[in-house]
């Protein structure tokens, strides 16, 4: 019996082993990586689960019309859902190589992924794959992990349809002096026109080109049409013809790089995934020490890192806009960028599916941004607030005085290329932006303003309700001679208030006196009421209470919070999230649901109320202030106890009723 | 910027929530020679909050929204249009930006002036989109006392309303298209089983709802028999 035991631990340990996650394949100086945790997702939703609902239904369907009935299910497509699934952004000399990493438990039927003749299967050693011809994507596998790779060129320095082949000026010589003067002006100027547009469409080269061919070659038509030497054809003309091959000449050298280019992709590319699939980098993605913190505990059904902003940038930027007409000559990425990295988590929790975010910058741009977020809270606010009736909130929590401080440096550094540059424009600008910043910091009183307007403010859905609106209709008299009578219907109307803090009463009453005066504002029972106008379609009141100015479209609630009657009630979770966040947001889903008319739906939806109702919980979306050079996102997406087992397979049943 | 904000987000939960309609009414008072009056009349009032809303922005569901000065120039063009058509006079027209009800009028001399008016415009259309509706809406026998309304459907109504997104599909769904026309004689009968012919048989009515006519299940093609009184 110990030795059937310690056999089953030999075999487990060895499928361990086996089982290496495909992290390892990957570089450590990856820009982005995706994880797809498998065991995490499976543990949540198994595969059989996901297979029987509709949306996996939908999905066999396809890979049966795909392999022409050769599969009939995920299952035969032969993953190992229990793996880690990746995708990564490596950068090579200006070329993005997107790679897929796919793990399988048998590659067999991948073969039958391919059944079009023109998918040219290439078995080489102990891999198999497939290349585009045209764009270079590789698939590639072994016996148990398939790599897409996608590259895409940012060297590219010829261009696939050379549109500047049509944009020749010369001129065909026709007799006619002045015909020959409108021709000229006008083949320049749809040319000109023309190239500008061109310019503007970089990707669609072949459009832009058959344009500016098109329109010149028309306005020639056009010209020579009201040339008085009707005999002259120019298009049998020796110029032309000569022209002609020129541009033919023109087409084939491009061709020629665009071939000699592409087929040396196509090879770095091929060589590029055989070193992923056959080895492992010598230093790889595990070492770097950003995705592992990134990694967290581990228990994520998905993350995303993104790495070094500043880096994708200048390799995304194509060369041929490097140069003196470049826009990002006169920005300074390195300062703005450096070291900034972005961490997505998602988790299927229980009752609840978060997606976290974590954006990490460089130490000065932490230093520059830290006091914008520094705002101090109005307590007042929560007092303003009933969770019962809310459909949504947003609250800002920042610092105007900050702000105001920061934004003059934050523009400075945003310019200041002049040490990275040489480029004379751009030490102009830099100059210049940093005179006019000099000026805007010495002309504004930072504290004086955020004495008007301090920073903290929330803005609330508080209800919706009912209302009556007239509208025109009309009543025949026995002849259908009509008149028009006025009718009343109901119509759905939401509530708002919006409140932040000022010190301002002098400034704020003085505003209002003005409207008063020009009889745009009444003073009613203490507060301004500003009536609906064409231009503001529901009415609005405004007061000063407490250091805080209120404007609103319900009287009643402004008079409650007036005379101290308001009944507030906030969780103590909504009371953490707007007191200590920067911004936060927060959707009521049950409360919207339920009050929203059932005709306001989309027709398709109405039958299913009772399901949104019913499934439809709270969204809450917060963003931190900076701590460290770190600040971090939260969206919380609460989903029903019952009825679910968890909040995947809930967004699996929402699916599939949607799909009904 | 503030109340810019505040009025964003105010306009599109009432965009949201409120549905929006229109009605078209046609009407045509016709004289024994076959002259008369036409009043065509867009009345949007029961979506004039929404259209208020939808007035202040931009865009909507990816078209722009007509300014009152577009509004403006598109009636100034339905004017010129009419003064420049044959048998056409005294034109009018209302606008009221209030209750967003718009209408036109005219004088006639003739049915055939009357359809005159959008010849043109219909056989562009049927030259454009290869639809094969009648170039002339109306038509008139004065010696058989027949007055008939015209219309062909082409399945391109359907088409180009299959073509919409689902937001705008909305639209029609409480729309509705009205025509009253009079006479001086009475009226013997009609070929439209949905019109009504009015109490003092001199007019007679015929509501079709937008949908029903964008499906093709109901007509607006009416002919009147009027009783010859002589």
């Amino acid at each position: 019996m110990k030795n059937v035991y310690t056999f089953i631990f030999t075999l487990v340990l060895a499928v361990a082993v086996q089982a290496q996650d495909l992290a390892k394949k990957i570089p450590s100086n990856a820009n982005v990586v995706v994880t797809i945790k498998g065991r995490n997702v499976m543990e949540l939703l198994s595969l059989r689960e996901f297979s029987s609902s509709r949306l996996g239904q939908q999905i066999a369907k396809e890979i049966d019309r795909e392999t022409k009935g050769e599969m009939a299910t995920i299952e035969d497509l032969g993953l190992n859902v229990n793996e880690n699934f990746y995708y990564f952004l490596e950068t090579k000399e200006g070329v993005f190589y997107n790679t897929f990493m796919i793990p399988f438990s048998d590659t067999d039927n991948i073969l039958k992924l391919f059944p079009r003749e023109r998918d040219k299967i290439v078995e080489d050693g102990t891999v198999s794959y497939v290349q585009d011809s045209y764009d270079g994507i590789v698939a590639m596998w072994n016996k148990t992990t398939m790599l897409v790779v996608i590259p895409s060129d940012q060297n590219e320095d010829y261009n696939d349809y050379g549109y500047f082949d049509y944009n020749d000026h010369s001129v065909p010589p026709v007799a006619d002096e002045v015909a020959v003067e409108v021709v000229e002006e006008a083949v320049e100027q749809v040319s000109e026109d023309a190239i500008d547009r061109v310019e503007t469409i970089e990707e669609g080269g072949q459009v832009a080109a058959e344009f500016v061919y098109d329109e010149t070659t028309e306005v020639i038509e056009e010209v020579i049409e009201e040339t008085p030497d009707t005999t002259y054809d120019y298009y049998q003309s020796d110029a032309y013809k000569k022209a002609e091959a020129e541009r033919e000449k023109r087409r084939l050298e491009r061709e020629a790089r665009r071939e000699t280019a592409m087929k040396a992709l196509q090879t770095t590319t091929l060589a590029y995934a055989k070193q992923l699939l056959n080895g492992a980098p010598s230093k790889s993605i595990l070492q770097n020490s950003g995705y592992k913190k990134s990694m967290g505990k581990g228990d994520d059904e998905a993350t995303v890192w993104v790495n070094d902003f500043a880096q994708i940038y200048k390799s995304a930027l194509p060369k041929r806009l490097l140069g003196p007409t470049n826009p990002y000559e006169f920005l300074n990425l390195d300062e703005l960028y450096g070291g900034m990295t972005i961490t997505g988590r998602l988790n299927f929790e229980k009752e609840q599916a978060v997606m976290g975010l974590d954006y990490t910058m460089s130490d000065k741009m932490a230093k520059a941004y830290k006091p914008m977020y520094e705002g101090k809270f109005n307590k007042n606010f929560l007092g303003y607030i009933n969770e019962d009736r809310l459909l949504g909130y947003m609250s800002v929590n920042l610092s105007t005085k900050g702000i105001l401080e920061a934004y003059p440096e934050l523009v400075e550094t945003m310019f200041d290329t002049k040490a990275t540059n040489t480029n004379d424009k751009a030490a102009t600008i830099a100059a210049a932006s940093s005179s006019v910043t000099r000026l805007f910091s010495l002309l504004i009183d930072e504290e004086g303003a955020s004495k008007i307007l301090r920073g903290d403010m929330l803005l609330l859905l508080t209800d919706l309700r009912e209302k009556e609106v007239t509208y025109t209709d009309y009543e025949y008299d026995e002849d259908y001679n009509y008149k028009e009578v006025e009718k009343t219907k109901t119509e759905t109307v939401p509530d708002f208030l919006f409140l932040f803090t000022s010190e301002e009463e002098k400034l704020f009453r003085n505003f209002m006196k003005i409207g008063v005066l020009e009889n745009k504002v009444a003073f009613e029972n203490g507060m301004y009421h500003i009536s609906k106008t064409r231009s503001t379609p529901f009415d609005i009141y405004a007061m000063y209470k407490d250091n805080t100015i209120f404007i609103g479209s319900s009287e009643t609630h402004l008079t409650q919070i007036k005379n101290g009657t308001y009944r507030s009630k906030l969780s103590g979770q909504l009371k953490k999230d707007i007191s200590k966040s920067a911004t936060s947001f927060y959707i009521n889903g049950k409360n919207i649901v339920s009050k929203i008319p059932s005709e306001a739906f989309p027709r398709e939806l109405r039958s299913n109320i009772d399901f949104l109702t019913n499934n439809t919980e709270d969204l809450r979306v917060n963003f931190s202030k900076i701590k460290g050079n770190a600040m971090t996102g939260e969206l919380v997406l609460k989903t029903p106890a019952q009825g679910h087992k968890n909040s995947l397979a809930y967004f699996m049943n929402l699916i599939d009723k949607l799909m009904e | 910027m503030l109340k810019k904000s505040l009025t964003y987000l105010f306009l599109v939960t009432l965009l949201v929530l409120n549905s929006s309609c229109f009605d078209i009414l046609e009407e045509i008072n016709l004289k024994k020679d076959g002259s008369g009056t036409m009043l065509i009349t867009v009345n949007m009032s029961k979506s004039k909050t929404k259209l208020a809303s939808i007035m202040l922005l931009d865009s909507i569901n990816g078209y722009k929204v007509p300014s009152e000065d577009d509004i403006e120039l598109a009636l100034n063009d339905v004017m010129a249009h009419l003064k420049k058509s044959k048998g056409i006079t005294n034109i009018k027209q209302t606008k009221d930006f209030e209750n967003y009800i718009f209408s036109v009028s005219c004088d006639f001399e003739s049915i055939e002036s009357l359809n005159g008016i959008t010849a043109h415009l219909i056989q562009e259309q049927n030259k454009r989109e290869s639809t094969k509706f009648e170039t002339s809406n109306f038509a008139y026998n004065a010696t058989e006392k027949v007055f008939e309304r015209k219309f062909t459907y082409d399945a391109s109504i359907k088409k180009s309303f299959d073509y919409l997104k689902k937001e705008d599909k909305k639209v029609f769904q409480d729309a509705s298209f009205t025509a009253i026309y009079r006479f001086e004689d009475q009226i013997e009968e009609t070929s439209n089983t949905i019109a009504k012919i009015a109490p003092s048989k001199k007019a007679v009515m015929l509501r079709v709802d937008a949908m029903s006519f964008i499906l093709g299940e109901k007509t607006i093609k009416n002919k009147v028999k009027l009783i010859n009184s002589k």
